[in-house]
Formats: C-alpha cells, sequence, structure tokens
C-alpha cells in the first residue's frame, strides 16, 4: 500500500466550518481514490496504490493533485509512506514526491520524526521526552517488551501501525448525502414557463431520493446556467419537506414568476443540501387535529414566504422588558415561545408604534382631545448603557372616554401618548 | 415634618446595595433625616463604619438588619437597647453558621424564640392570598412590636398592593409605617445598582430585563417628595419606631475573659507579680531607679483604664509558646512598654531604646493598646488551637478581613457586566500592570476596548472607578482574634469562613478599633522559623550555643558585613532599597540598625529625612537643632525625626501639644490624604513653635517633614524589635553561613528571595550545596560534615512530592540504603507519579545514574503485587539511555526543583551574541561612574516603590551575582512588553556609582526570554 497524507495547515477555526471544509475536500479527492480517511482533526489520508497506473505514477497524481489542490485551499502539506500514520507524519517534512522513494527511504525519513508528532499517545510521548528521547530513531530499536512495560501495548502497536506491521485493508470513502441533478435542454429556453416542466421531473427525483434515504429536506436551491457559463441561483426555503413534491413544485412556480430571467436557460440544476433524517411518527388511525393543523399552517407559511419573502412573515414574542417598546419582538415563525409571565400594572392592548407628542397647555394635556389623569404614576428609568431613560406612565381620560397611557419624559419634561386601552 | 428611614442596605449586602454606609449616613443627614436605621441582609458588617458617620454628624443611627425567611416571609428587625442587640447578633449568628460561607438560613420560630425585644417590621410581597396564614403567626410571634412597612416606589401595580395593605392594615389592627426600602443613597447609583445585579445573576445588563429594578426609586429622597407620596401618619409613625430605638454602638463594652486571674487576686495586683517576677530575670541585681518609676507610671495608667486583662492575654499566649519552645516576640505601641519587657513580651530592654510613654496607651485617644505578637510561622496555628481549647470557640473568633474590589476585579466584573466579550475583558485585565493608574487605565481601555461605543465606554471607566473599595465577601484576618467573657455573638455576629473549622466575626480591625474593642494579633513571622531552625542546627556542630541569648552582641564583624551591602536573607534588611542604604550608612552598633529599619520606610523617604540624615553622619553637614529641648529629641537621629514617636515629642517640646493631642496629630498624619484634617493642627503647630522662639522657616520645615512622613514611619521600639531579628540573622550569616542558608531554605516561603537565589547567594559565601539526593536527603534541607559544613538540599524541593513520602524515604533509607529505584519503591512505597517527581528532580542519580536513566528505570517498575512482594528482582533491563547536556539538566532543575547547582544559564550563554557583550556583575566595581554598559541576567525582581515616582526597580541575576537596574517612568513606557514579561532581559544603560552602590540606569531593554527556550527546545525538538 501507499499513502499519501493531506495536512491542511490554514483550516477555520469554527469547528463547523472546518468540518463542512473537510467533508468538501474529501469529495474533491474522491475524484483520485476511493479510499479516503479522516485523520487528526485536519488531515486526509489517500491510499493511492491502485490508482498509480491511471494516473501514470505518484510524480505525475502529485502534480495533479497539487494543481487541483492549489485552487481549493492556501496551505497544505503532502506526506508519502508506505502506511497511513507513517505518511501523516512525513508530512511535517519537505520531501517531493516520487516514484523512486521505497520503504527503506520512508523508514530512513521516520528515525528523524520528533516523537510530539505522535499525537495519538501523548502521555508516552512526555514519559519519553523526560528520558531525553526526542525522535522516532531514538526509540526505533529499544525492545518492544521493556517498551510495551512501561507505555503499555497500544504504544508499541501504535509504533507497529507506523512502521507498517499488520495493515488494515483501507476503507472506500462514503460520499456524503447530498442530492444535486441537472437537466440540459436540447435548445437553449427564454421562457420561465418552459421551466416548469423539468422543474417538475427534478422535484420528483428529489422526492424519490428522500423517500429512498428517509430523508427530509428545508431548502432547496435551483440554479440556471446560461451556455456560456453564466448563472443564476434561485434558493427555496420550505419547511421539512419530505413527501410533498407539488408543495415544492408550487413554491418554485410561485418564486419563478417573480424571477426576471437573465439570460437564456441552457441547464436547470436541483440541489438540495441541507437533508436530515425524517421525523416519521406513527399514523394516528383517527386523524389529529392539531398536528393537521400545524402542517396546514406550515404550508400556508410557507406558501406566504415564497410569495412575499422569507423575512415577511414573523411571529410576536413577549420579552421581560420595563420599557413598552422593548416588551415584544418579532421572530421567525415556529420559533419556540419563551415563558414570559405578563406584566403587571395597567398595560394598552394597543401600543402605538411611535410615541405620539400630546400638547401641554396652561397646565392642562391634549391629545385629540383634553386629558385628564385617572392613575398613576409608574415610573421606568435605567437603559443607561443604550440611551439613558427616564418615564412617568399615566392612565389618561380623554372627553370621549377613550382610556390612553400616556407618560412624561422626565428629562425634557415632554409629554406623549404611548398607548390606547380597549 | 420629620422622618427616620427604617429599612436600608448598603453595599455590605453584598452585590446587592450601591451604596457604602457612609454615604447612605451622609444623605440622610443632608435631606434632614431624623434617623437612618442601616438593614443590611443578615449582616452587621456594615454597621460601625455607618456609625463612625453617624457620630460625627450626630444622625440617630438604628441597628438592624432584614432577612427573607424559608417561608418567603420578608422582615426588618431593629434593635431597640443592648439586650436587643445581642438578640439580633445571636440570631444572624445563628442563620449564618448553619450554612456555607455567604449564606445563611432562617425559620419564622427562629425569630419568634430569639427577638423578644427587637421590633418587627414586615414587608409583605407576592399574592395577597398568602397573607392571611402569616399574618397570624407574624401577630402571635411579635404582639405589638409588629409593624407594617408600606414602600412607595412608583412601581407597577402598585395601587392595587396598597389597597391590599390597607385592607390587611384594616382587617388585623396593624400598625402602619412608611418604609423606604433603600437600597442607594441617591438615584444617580442606578447604574451601579444595575451592574451589582448583572454580576450576582452573572449575566450582563443588557439581557437581564425585568431582573433590574424597575426605576430608581429604591434611595433616600429628599423630604418634600416624601410628604407628597406618603399620608402623614405613615411618615409620623416612623419616629415613633425611631424612638424606641435607643441602643448606640458606643454602649458595647468588652468583658474580657476572667480566668486569667487567680481567684480571691485583683487583676491588677496579678500583673503586678507577674512583671516583679519578670523584671528580677531581666536585672538579677535590681531594676534602676528610673525605670521603676516609669513601671509605676504604666501601671497606674493600665489600672485607670482598665487594661490588666489585656495584657494578661497576651502575656499567656507569650508564655504558653515559651513552654512550647516556640519563638515569638511582641511589638506594636503597647510593646513599647517596660511592663511589656519585663513580662517577656518583648526583648528590647528599656536601656536600649527612648520608650515613649505617651505612646503607650493614651488617655485622650480612648482607644485599645496595640500589641502584636508574632510567632514562628510553621508552629503559629499550635497557638492558635490553644486559643480555641481555652476558650472555646463561642468566646474566641477571628476578625474579618473585608475584601473588596480593587482595579483587576473591578475591570473584570464590569466588563462582564456590561457585555464586553471575555477576551476583551481579560486582555485588558492582563494588561494592566501593578502599578498603573486611573490615566493608564482609560488609555489602555480606549486601546483594546476600541470598537465598543464611546458611552458605554465612558459608562465603563465612570463604573470601574466606582466600585472600587466595594466590598465583595469577608475573610479572615491574618490572626487578629476577639475573646471575650461571655459569647463573641453578644457582641458581634460570627459566621463561617472558607476554611473549615474557622469562624470570623463581621467587624474587622479598623472597626473594632473604632469601637475601642480589643483584639489579639497572633501573627506569623518566618525569620522566626528560621531561626529557631539555625539554631538547632548549628547546636549540632557547636555546643556553646544554647539560645539565641548566647548570641554575641556587637559583634564588628556583622557590622562590617552589612555595611558591604551583603544582607540577602537578613531580616528586614535585605531589600533592594535597603541593601542600597547599607554602604551608605555604615551601621556600627545596634542603634544604627534601629534607625536603618526605620529610615528606609515611606514616611522618612518622603519626608526628606534621609539624605539630610546621612549627610550629618558622614560629616558633610553639621546643623544643630536650635534649641536645647529638640536637641534632647532628636539628638539620637542627629537632628533629624526618623520615628515616630520623635514627631510626637517634637510637637511636644517645640509646638507646646499635650501628649495626647501629639498623638492625635500623629493619628491624622496617617489619614493625611484620606480625610485632610491635618490643616487644623497645622496652625496650631506653627504658632506653637512661633511662641516658642522658633523661626517660622524652621516650623514650616519641620511641619513639612512632619507631613511627609505621614503614617509609614516605625515606632523606635517596633524598629529595635525587628533590628534584634535583624541582628540574630546577621550574626548566623556571617558566622555560619551554611546553617543560616539551610534554616531559611526549611522555613519557605518567606523573604525577600527565591529560594534560588537563596542558593546563589550561598555558593558566592562559599557554602557548598548539595543536590537532592534520596541517598542522603531528610524532607528538609540538612547539614553534611563539620568545618565547614555543607548544605545539603532536602527532598521538599522536589516539586509534586508530598511530605509524607519525603519522611518516609528518609527514615527507611536510614535503616538501611536503597540499591535501586525498585528498591526504593518497593520498600519506601513510593507510588509512580512520586518516583516520576523524584527523578525529574535527578534525586535518583546516585542509585540509577543520570535523570533520563532514572526516567527509564522509574517507568519501568512495575505495581508490586502482594503474592510476588519478595520474589526478589527482576532481571535487569539492558537499556542504557544517553546522558542529558548540561543545558538539559539545567533547564530540568529548574522546572522540578526551582533551583539549579549546575552553572547558571547566563555563563551558558555568556559566550554567546549579544550577551558577549554584556558585563558581568563581577566586573561592574571596576567601571566609572556614568559610563555606557550593557548587561544581561535573569529577572528575579521587580519593584516599584511607592516613593520612587513611578521608577521601577529590576533585579537581574547573573552567574556572578546581582544587578540593580533602575528602569525612568518614559523608558518604561517605551518598554513595556519587556518590562512586564521578559525572563532573560539585556539592558543598556549608564553606569551610576559611588564606589559602593552600583546601579545601571536603563536606557533600552530587550527581551531575551526566547534564548532561555531555545536552549531548552534546540536541545529537545528538531523541525
Amino acid at each position: 500500500m501507499l499513502w499519501l497524507a493531506l495536512r491542511f495547515t490554514a483550516l477555520p477555526d469554527d469547528p463547523d466550518e472546518k468540518t463542512e471544509l473537510l467533508k468538501y475536500l474529501a469529495s474533491w479527492a474522491y475524484n483520485y481514490t476511493p479510499y479516503i480517511k479522516r485523520y487528526a482533526d485536519d488531515s486526509l489520508l489517500l491510499e493511492i496504490s491502485r490508482c498509480l497506473q491511471l494516473f501514470g505514477g505518484v510524480e505525475s497524481l502529485g502534480q495533479r493533485l497539487q494543481a487541483s489542490l492549489d485552487g481549493l485551499v492556501s496551505h497544505y502539506r503532502l506526506g508519502l509512506a508506505h502506511t497511513d500514520k507513517a505518511a501523516w507524519l512525513l508530512s511535517f517534512q519537505s520531501h517531493p514526491l516520487s516514484d523512486a522513494d521505497s520503504q527503506d527511504v520512508f523508514s530512513a525519513r521516520l528515525q528523524q520524526v520528533p516523537l510530539d508528532k505522535l499525537i495519538e499517545q501523548p502521555r508516552a510521548v512526555a514519559q519519553l521526552q523526560q528520558m531525553g528521547l526526542r525522535r522516532l530513531g531514538d526509540i526505533w530499536h529499544l525492545p518492544p517488551s521493556e517498551l510495551g512495560r512501561r507505555f503499555g501495548t497500544s504504544f508499541v502497536d501504535y509504533l507497529v501501525q507506523i512502521q507498517g506491521g499488520a495493515q488494515a485493508p483501507p476503507e472506500t470513502y462514503q460520499s456524503r448525502e447530498h442530492f444535486c441533478r441537472q437537466i440540459a435542454f436540447a435548445s437553449p429556453l427564454d421562457n420561465r414557463s418552459q421551466l416548469e416542466l423539468p422543474a417538475r421531473q427534478l422535484l420528483q427525483q428529489l422526492i424519490d431520493y428522500l423517500l429512498a434515504g428517509q430523508l427530509q429536506c428545508q431548502e432547496i436551491c435551483w440554479r440556471l446556467y446560461s451556455a456560456q457559463g453564466a448563472q443564476q441561483e434561485i434558493p427555496i426555503a420550505c419547511s421539512r419537506v419530505h413527501h410533498r413534491w407539488d408543495l415544492l413544485f408550487e413554491l418554485t412556480r410561485v418564486r419563478l414568476e417573480r424571477v426576471e430571467l437573465r439570460f437564456e436557460v441552457d441547464r436547470l440544476e436541483l440541489e438540495c443540501r441541507q437533508v436530515a433524517a425524517v421525523e416519521l411518527g406513527n399514523a394516528s388511525l383517527f386523524p389529529q387535529a392539531a398536528a393537521g393543523r400545524r402542517e396546514e399552517a406550515e404550508t400556508l407559511v410557507a406558501r406566504l414566504q415564497a410569495r412575499l419573502g422569507r423575512r415577511a412573515i414573523y411571529q410576536i414574542h413577549l420579552q421581560t422588558e420595563h420599557l413598552p417598546e422593548l416588551g415584544q419582538s418579532l421572530e421567525l415563525p415556529f420559533t419556540p415561545m419563551p415563558s414570559v409571565e405578563p406584566a403587571q400594572g395597567a398595560r394598552p392592548c394597543w401600543l402605538l408604534t411611535r410615541p405620539q407628542p400630546v400638547r401641554e397647555q396652561r397646565g392642562r394635556l391634549f391629545w385629540h382631545g383634553p386629558l385628564q389623569l385617572v392613575r398613576g404614576p409608574e415610573r421606568i428609568q435605567g437603559y443607561w448603557w443604550n440611551q439613558a431613560t427616564t418615564r412617568d406612565y399615566f392612565v389618561a381620560r380623554r372627553d370621549d372616554a377613550l382610556h390612553c397611557w400616556i407618560y412624561q419624559n422626565l428629562s425634557d419634561r415632554h409629554w406623549y401618548a404611548h398607548g390606547i386601552f380597549a | 415634618m420629620a422622618y427616620a428611614e427604617l429599612c436600608a442596605l448598603s453595599n455590605f449586602t453584598f452585590l446587592r446595595g450601591a451604596s457604602h454606609p457612609h454615604e447612605l449616613v451622609e444623605q440622610a443627614h443632608h435631606w434632614g433625616y431624623q434617623a437612618l436605621a442601616l438593614t443590611d441582609e443578615c449582616s452587621l458588617a456594615g454597621v460601625v463604619r455607618a456609625h463612625l458617620c453617624a457620630r460625627e454628624l450626630g444622625l440617630q443611627l438604628i441597628i438592624g438588619s432584614q432577612f427573607k425567611l424559608d417561608n418567603g416571609c420578608h422582615l426588618v428587625a431593629l434593635v431597640t437597647d443592648r439586650q436587643a442587640y445581642a438578640e439580633l447578633s445571636g440570631l444572624i449568628t445563628l442563620a449564618r453558621r448553619r450554612s456555607p460561607k455567604g449564606q445563611y438560613q432562617l425559620r419564622m420560630e427562629d425569630l419568634r424564640f430569639r427577638l423578644k425585644r427587637c421590633l418587627v417590621i414586615w414587608l409583605p410581597d407576592g399574592k395577597a392570598d398568602a397573607w392571611e396564614e402569616l399574618v397570624l403567626e407574624l401577630k402571635r410571634s411579635f404582639a405589638d412590636r409588629l409593624w407594617l412597612g408600606i414602600s412607595r416606589q412608583f412601581a407597577a401595580a402598585e395601587s392595587e398592593h396598597w389597597r391590599n395593605l390597607e385592607r390587611l392594615s384594616r382587617e388585623h389592627q396593624l400598625r402602619r409605617v412608611a418604609c423606604g426600602q433603600v437600597e442607594m443613597h441617591c438615584r444617580k447609583r442606578k447604574a451601579m445598582h444595575d451592574v451589582l445585579a448583572a454580576i450576582r445573576l452573572g449575566r450582563p445588563v443588557q439581557q437581564l430585563g425585568k431582573q433590574l429594578a424597575a426605576n430608581a426609586e429604591a434611595c433616600l429622597r429628599p423630604l418634600h417628595e416624601l410628604a407628597q407620596i406618603y399620608p402623614d401618619e405613615l411618615l409620623a409613625e416612623t419616629l415613633v419606631l425611631a424612638g424606641q430605638c435607643r441602643f448606640n454602638l458606643d454602649e458595647l463594652r468588652y468583658e474580657y475573659p476572667a480566668e486569667l486571674v487567680p481567684s480571691g487576686m485583683k487583676a491588677i495586683d496579678y500583673l503586678r507579680q507577674l512583671a516583679e517576677q519578670g523584671s528580677r530575670q531581666r536585672w538579677p541585681g535590681g531594676m534602676p531607679q528610673r525605670i521603676r518609676a516609669a513601671l509605676e507610671k504604666e501601671f497606674v495608667l493600665i489600672e485607670e483604664l482598665g487594661y490588666e486583662y489585656f495584657f494578661l492575654t497576651v502575656h499567656d499566649l507569650v508564655r504558653y509558646a515559651r513552654s512550647c519552645d516556640i519563638l515569638c516576640q511582641g511589638r506594636g505601641s503597647a510593646a513599647n512598654s517596660i511592663l511589656c519587657y519585663c513580662l517577656h513580651i518583648t526583648e528590647v530592654s528599656p536601656e536600649q531604646i527612648n520608650m515613649l510613654f505617651e505612646r503607650f496607651i493614651s488617655r485622650e485617644r480612648n482607644e485599645p493598646p496595640d500589641i502584636d505578637v508574632d510567632f514562628e510561622s510553621q508552629r503559629r496555628e499550635e497557638v492558635i488551637q490553644y486559643i480555641y481549647r481555652k476558650y472555646s470557640r463561642k468566646r474566641a473568633a477571628l476578625a474579618a478581613t473585608v475584601i473588596s474590589y480593587r482595579t483587576r476585579s473591578a475591570v473584570r466584573d464590569v466588563g462582564k457586566a456590561l457585555g464586553i466579550s471575555l477576551e476583551q475583558v481579560e486582555q485588558l485585565a492582563k494588561s494592566l500592570a501593578w502599578w498603573d493608574r486611573k490615566r493608564d487605565l482609560e488609555q489602555r481601555a480606549e486601546q483594546i476596548f476600541a470598537a465598543i461605543e464611546p458611552h458605554l465606554l465612558q459608562h465603563f471607566l465612570r463604573l470601574v472607578m466606582e466600585i472600587q473599595g466595594f466590598p465583595r465577601h469577608l475573610s479572615q484576618h491574618v490572626g487578629g482574634f476577639v475573646i471575650a467573657r461571655d459569647q463573641v455573638s453578644d457582641l458581634v455576629p460570627v459566621e463561617n469562613a472558607a476554611m473549615p473549622e474557622r469562624t470570623i466575626i463581621q467587624w474587622d480591625k479598623d472597626d473594632l478599633e473604632t469601637l475601642g474593642l480589643l483584639k489579639v494579633d497572633v501573627l506569623s513571622l518566618g525569620m522566626l522559623s528560621a531561626l529557631r531552625r539555625t539554631l538547632a542546627l548549628v547546636q549540632g556542630y557547636d555546643a556553646r550555643l544554647q539560645s539565641m541569648a548566647d548570641v554575641p552582641r556587637e559583634d564588628p564583624q556583622v557590622y562590617a558585613m552589612l555595611s558591604r551591602g551583603d544582607s540577602i536573607g537578613v531580616f528586614q534588611v535585605e531589600s533592594r532599597a535597603q541593601m542600597s542604604m547599607l554602604p551608605r550608612l555604615q551601621p556600627r552598633c545596634f542603634y544604627d540598625l534601629v534607625i536603618e529599619i526605620a529610615i528606609v520606610r515611606p514616611g522618612p523617604i518622603q519626608g526628606d529625612m534621609v539624605v539630610p540624615y546621612l549627610k550629618r553622619r558622614s560629616g558633610q553637614e553639621d546643623r544643630e537643632p536650635p534649641s536645647a529641648a529638640l536637641k534632647e529629641v532628636l539628638q539620637k537621629t542627629l537632628g533629624v525625626p526618623i520615628f515616630q514617636e520623635q514627631v510626637i515629642r517634637v510637637a511636644m517640646v517645640a509646638a507646646g501639644f499635650s501628649g495626647g493631642e501629639a498623638d492625635q496629630l500623629r493619628r491624622a498624619m496617617a489619614t493625611f490624604g484620606k480625610r485632610g484634617d491635618l490643616q487644623g493642627f497645622e496652625e496650631k503647630f506653627i504658632r506653637g513653635m512661633l511662641k516658642n522662639g522658633y523661626s517660622l522657616d524652621y516650623a514650616n520645615q519641620l511641619f513639612d517633614q512632619i507631613k511627609g512622613f505621614g503614617g509609614y514611619g516605625f515606632p523606635e521600639s517596633h524598629s529595635a524589635s525587628f533590628a534584634l531579628l535583624c541582628y540574630l540573622s546577621s550574626w548566623f550569616k556571617c558566622h555560619h553561613p551554611a546553617a543560616f542558608y539551610c534554616g531559611l531554605l526549611n522555613s519557605q516561603p518567606m523573604g525577600f528571595y527565591s529560594p534560588s537565589q537563596l542558593v546563589q547567594d550561598a555558593r558566592r559565601h562559599g557554602v557548598q550545596v548539595l543536590p537532592v539526593d534520596v541517598l542522603r536527603s531528610d524532607w528538609e534541607s540538612t547539614l553534611e560534615g563539620a568545618n565547614p559544613p555543607a548544605l545539603r538540599l532536602g527532598l521538599c524541593r522536589v516539586a509534586q512530592l508530598s511530605e509524607a513520602v519525603g519522611r518516609r524515604i528518609a527514615t527507611v533509607r536510614n535503616q538501611c540504603p536503597f540499591s535501586s529505584p525498585r528498591d526504593l519503591a518497593r520498600r519506601a512505597a513510593v507510588p509512580r507519579d512520586q518516583l516520576q517527581a523524584l527523578a525529574a528532580a535527578d534525586a535518583l542519580a546516585s542509585i540509577s545514574g543520570h535523570r533520563y536513566q532514572s526516567h527509564w528505570d522509574v517507568a519501568g517498575i512495575e505495581p508490586t503485587r502482594p503474592l510476588l512482594a519478595d520474589a526478589g528482582e527482576p532481571r535487569a533491563d539492558l537499556v542504557q539511555l544517553a546522558e542529558p547536556s548540561l543545558a538539559q539538566n539545567i533547564a530540568a532543575d529548574y522546572t522540578s526543583t526551582g533551583l539549579s547547582l549546575r552553572p547558571h544559564p547566563l555563563a551558558l550563554l555568556r559566550n554567546q551574541q549579544p550577551f558577549a557583550r554584556c558585563k558581568p556583575q563581577s566586573e561592574l566595581k571596576g567601571l566609572s561612574n556614568g559610563r555606557y554598559v550593557q548587561v544581561a541576567g535573569l529577572v528575579t525582581g521587580r519593584q516599584r516603590p511607592g516613593t520612587a515616582k513611578g521608577t521601577i526597580f529590576l533585579t537581574l541575576e547573573d552567574e556572578t551575582g546581582n544587578i540593580n537596574v533602575v528602569v525612568w517612568k518614559r523608558t518604561q513606557d517605551h518598554f513595556r512588553e519587556a518590562l512586564l514579561r521578559a525572563q532573560l532581559l539585556l539592558v543598556k544603560g549608564r553606569l551610576e556609582t559611588d564606589g559602593r552602590v552600583i546601579h545601571v540606569i536603563a536606557g533600552a531593554l530587550q527581551d531575551y526570554s526566547d534564548r532561555l527556550q531555545g536552549f531548552e527546545i534546540r536541545s529537545r525538538d528538531f523541525h
């Protein structure tokens, strides 16, 4: 066997981004070999002995790989050896890939590897360093029984794995769960309605894929390509679709209606990246009203979002804040509600979007008519970290018996109406 | 209209109250309140501070506390008289003692049975349905001592709450009283109140919503506002309660433990008897008449003020310590007495120094006498346990130390409370050097918090300044004990300390002093431990030295050594400042040491007393004090006031102050800058001197000296007590260096220098220091051989080695030496990690070969299996590892033992650039003043004395000695990072020398710490 280690030295710090990038790189490496392993959080190990013939030897494969990889990531190191772990260790040295390298060459190079690179056995390494042993070559020839006695058999096994004792056959790479299909047209389409039929075909294929894998999707993305390579993307959010191709089709149609085609479409692509295992519940013998309503609501919201835009539909949440205008917030539909106790004291059911000035004349207050204070004050003072606020709230009665909620801003003594009681 | 606030909590309700006790009192006085009740939650920790301020302003302070009971009931208890005070203090003690530090727990029964005299205000909250049950129980418990507290804070739904309370009061005939539920003294503290809530709840203010107070009405409000919001009868009722609360903290009287005096004898007679016995030992030929007269004067004063028991208590502790062979020594103003010398509390005889009667105990001051007793640090616990045994935990408790916010903690907590990212807050907190001032904080915050909105930054800076000094929690005082006749908790609440089995009272030493309560300071002093050990070691080879009394006095060799500035390890004069003063002052007798110790203090330095004294001493200046009276006072210190007593005497003889007034002047100087009541004294002082015929210039000059002197000077007796230990330690260093350093090493941690620095110094003094070795070392360091003895480092130097294992190794080895690491592991039952620690310290070299081989051998030892225990040694390992290099060994020595006996790292680097261009310390002596030099060394000390106007003093250690480097403020700003972090520093600068004292004035600093690592890493890592 011959292993090539790709150690990426400038991966993103964010663990999720890092995982995504490594997954992507693994799918890229799949173009060269099906035997791919992730290792040490930052590396891919490729078994390449079986594809050397195809690519014309180590050097030629290396050149192709590097040419392609240079466009994908900025910093990486390569290591070549007869075992996977040895290849990874040698990625810390700089040797050009060569067809002439043999196991003896690799072994000689391994002798120079500093012990702290043996990341699978940090405790043993720390102890060995205390004994003045610094490199793999320093312990290579120590009796395995003595090493085993001191650092355990797992350490000796690890050394054997590096050196190339018994090696398990490499595992084949499992591609990620991800749907992406295209339809190319015989002649370019210039009309949106012509896209419907191919879109329908692709959606049916997606639903087949989802059903087969017991998956559901949360977002799909249409991509239109021109013959010249121009590209237009149309993402569509949907909520946990498992089998309703018709819903996806409807959402697609609604979106397409609102899209200007920027070019004649040569190819149509449907991609669905975000898939998750479907939550399949047991069907009830008698249909349950609540569950049905939730699904209906989700469908309705998805339709409205497709028509009005994702950020146009909101749900109102209560917040525990003293300041009335901060007492509620707009959240995306179906986000879980926090449990908030309703405010004590008088609170109007209609809060004005902006407080409106109340006129003060000869000691009397007017807001579309004279006002009389009937309750109060309730004082709210704080929010100094943002904009210091001090207000005295009162319930006031207007001549037409309307009760409104007014406040006096104590910093400038001006009065404002802030809400209306039913 | 009149009003008394009956419910106010201060910042001693930690992380809730947003004002200091004195701020509340001042504000209440400012608004014209009739009285203020300080009612911290289950605490009386702030009452003394409030009392002090209220006493000055003439405001009635009511003592109280508030509680949340386990059934949710919120009550305020107010103290009516002395008995009620004891009740409340006892109740708080009960609630605190049954909970972990900082918490409390109370049930309704506790209050019902224990509060028989306090007034109780009920503050109902929550739903009115739950009140019905409570009201009956409360009425049963407190009857006509119960009131319903009514608060008006403009909260939401407050009017409904009021109506409910009105109904409750009507139906159950409960009297209502207005109650502010104050948590801050003014509305401006709202931001601080919010920040404290955020710190308490662990979330930033922006996320707290309704967990913050809705407004700032929980403050002390002006009377006209109160008149608008409360009905008159509720306000008038506050005065009814205040009228019943007549207790004043000044009524607290300390009651001394009575058992110290044999029955049938008066305390003063017993004290006289003990003094008589002591004096016969002190003066076998009879006490001189002058001294007997002075002693009689002391007795009269002690009896008049009733302090017999205090001296008897201290005497009892000292007697116990002596009986157990624990070295101890008293100091402090009251130790400055013939009585204490007779009682063997101090060792400095009245013939050696001037004892000033006015400084002993003052009539005017009405303060308890002050004696601190230092015990050997490693055996002080025995004395503490004696106190607990003798008086029980009910009668003896430690004073508290109030831990308050300081800059770094303030930056951390306020930063987090304002929602600033943790990394930025940490970055700012860490970037602050301990010498930074307010302006530095602002600059650094502006740099690091660049992305934060300017107005939030302003809030941050203001709040950080404001929160500094806010108490955060109570901790235990280093050793101040309060001992009571009956129960401490009648006097002050007792609570649990963090340390198991320790209890502390809720007051700190200043509080005790304010109330004139007595505490006995049981302190620890490392030097006493070191001296006892040194003496024992010397006795091992020289039988002539039986006790400290056998140490010859006034040995010229000792003074010659000190005059060279050779004082590392010596008590009190080993600091950099002292070391550079010694060659200038050239001490020649014991009294010179007394001066030496007192003169290198912030007081004399700020008062510009050092240079005149040195000039007069060396004969460069000759100025007689302008009068015979002053000459008598200042003669011993060549006309320059150096001791506190002299300041008092000068005020008396030159400005006509009475003894008590002069002592008040001294005390005013101590607080000068904090309060500023010195001005009255200045006028009086100058006037008095003019009247006595001195010139205005001289009077001003003398007063300026005294003012600069401040509170930072030593009394002569104190300095003399220290000088005694200084002389003894110098003598041992001079004549028995191996025993001396051995004693110091075994008494660590103590003193100014690390074990590594002490060992370097020992070797420079020709002491042979031998490495830690399992075949030779005991747990502590020991002496080997004689003429001269060598110092063998003890196993205690091995990092991570437990004392039990170390001692076991020594015991087992003494029976039969170890033949191999396996033999050691088996016979002394040493676990694997401890063997590794020994290998790391190279302590197995004599049985294993070298450090690396030791590690290999130790790793191969398998745990003993009982059945095979006697199966003999398994076959020998064939593996032989290579030896470590010198550099590797040095690096490993420092890591595992904190010191190395191999060549100094600088010696290894010396032939490399840029170190080859640097002068070693030993060559600096030959260079001329003002010459440009480069020096390099390990940074072993950084110091920034408050007196040095921002200058930092560095100590660099190279292979030949210690180099003193002076870094002015401007250079610090340029090389801040290197100054703050470097381990190995190269300094380019100018040499400053007068032939005796050598400094390098830094012009540039370069951090070469990587070369130290380099020398580890290069040998270890191969990229």
